[in-house]
């Protein structure tokens, strides 16, 4: 009672920050908190009845103290959850394939939201699609780089021709050209 | 860019001779300007339309000629090459400025957004793209906070907007913030009733409050 399982989730929160990728959602750690809540409510609808009698020091007390309770549960809920949509969003802007043990971390309705986030961001590209806003946010230096492959990719279409991407094998390419491979992890800058 | 290069290059301007290629080369000027205020000072600025619509567009050219000559290059025209690499360079870095120019923009959009919607002067300095990624981005948490668990909690819990009880729910810019300029002009600024007088060309960290309207006119530049 009065916040200790509040306590317990802000800690998974923190321990979320350090971590790479999102840890399994705390449906059942919620779930209690929401239902902590409700209950310090009901606590707090008798006290206000009782409290007609005037000037109950210990009463106003108890009443504040619920009120404190039901707030800082509240704020430890959102802070849990913005968090979490951070990095969701973080996700939808990387761009990058979502891995199905991620997925599986995620609540269904964090799915849902993950895959409205992602619609919205590419409408918001839409306009600007010239300047790739996905794109590394890394100044660029060279146009063309050396780069490594990592994994079989194929084969890739350029402007500068036919590149066969297989394992090990060294490629001095347009940067532009392999973007998406380099964050993919196919390919590796040198 | 010191101050006496704007004047010279007002005075240019004024000129008849005032050609396409130096107009060219004031707007990237002028977008590495926006771009390095958006990143250095706390609060979101004005969005600058005209000039990121300019430059788009020559973006766009830009890219439609280096697509033309590298079909031409396939077939033995190789002097161009060298011409190519320079002009790709040139594109990656504006490219790239106005990625990081933007994105920095939705940051603060997200970060500040409660802020932002109350408050119609901030809400101008949004373009319309920009506005309606911020709408939608607030309803899709909304959403997800009201499934989550804020439909289960009392109603007079269930606001995100409250400003009340100690600890208000809004994130604002913090104003305060130190940031580092370089006078342009001379001018006398305040700080904690305290008189600071900027000389030309000096530099100085200051509290970002005390520069704001310094900042707008251009008589101070953030670095």
């Amino acid at each position: 009672m009065y916040g200790d399982l509040a306590h317990k989730l802000a800690l998974e929160a923190k321990r979320t920050q350090s971590l790479d990728k999102l840890p399994l959602y705390q449906d059942t750690l919620v779930r209690a908190i929401v239902r902590e809540i409700r209950d310090l409510q009901k606590e707090a609808d008798v006290l206000t009845e009782h409290a007609s009698q005037d000037d109950d020091r210990v009463n106003q007390a108890q009443l504040f103290v619920c009120h404190l309770c039901m707030r800082r549960n509240k704020r430890c809920l959102l802070a849990y959850q913005r968090l979490r949509a951070e990095r969701l969003d973080e996700l939808v802007w990387a761009n990058n394939e979502i891995s199905k043990e991620q997925m599986d971390n995620l609540s269904p309705q964090e799915q849902e939201y993950l895959k409205k986030y992602n619609d919205l961001v590419s409408e918001f590209k839409g306009p600007l699609e010239k300047v790739d806003l996905g794109g590394t946010l890394e100044p660029p230096e060279d146009v063309f780089i050396d780069v490594r492959v990592l994994k079989d990719a194929g084969e890739i279409q350029t402007e500068y021709g036919v590149f066969n991407l297989t394992k090990d094998s060294q490629f001095f390419v347009r940067q532009a050209d392999v973007e998406r491979l380099i964050q993919q992890g196919y390919l590796k800058k040198l | 860019m010191n101050f006496d290069d704007i004047l010279k290059e007002f005075e240019a301007s004024k000129r008849p001779g005032y050609n396409e290629d130096e107009r060219r080369a004031e707007d990237v000027r002028l977008l590495v300007d926006a771009w390095v205020k958006e990143r250095t000072v706390p609060e979101l600025l004005p969005y600058e339309q005209e000039l990121i619509d300019r430059i788009l567009i020559r973006i766009r050219k830009q890219i439609e000629l280096i697509e033309m000559n590298s079909i031409e290059l396939q077939t033995h025209e190789r002097e161009i090459k060298l011409r190519l690499v320079v002009i790709e360079s040139e594109l990656d870095r504006v490219q790239f400025i106005i990625r990081s120019y933007t994105r920095t923009r939705l940051q603060k959009i997200d970060k500040y957004s409660l802020y932002i919607r109350s408050n119609d002067k901030e809400t101008a300095k949004l373009s319309n793209n920009e506005f309606a990624y911020m709408e939608r981005h607030l309803e899709l948490l909304l959403e997800l906070y009201n499934s989550q668990f804020m439909k289960n909690l009392p109603e007079s819990l269930q606001a995100i907007d409250e400003t009340g009880g100690g600890v208000s729910m809004i994130d604002e810019p913090d104003l305060d913030r130190p940031v580092f300029v370089q006078a342009t002009a001379e001018n006398v600024v305040e700080v904690d009733d305290e008189e600071i007088e900027l000389t030309k060309n000096g530099i100085y960290v200051v509290r970002y409050r005390a520069v704001k309207d310094l900042v707008e006119t251009g008589d101070v530049r953030v670095l």
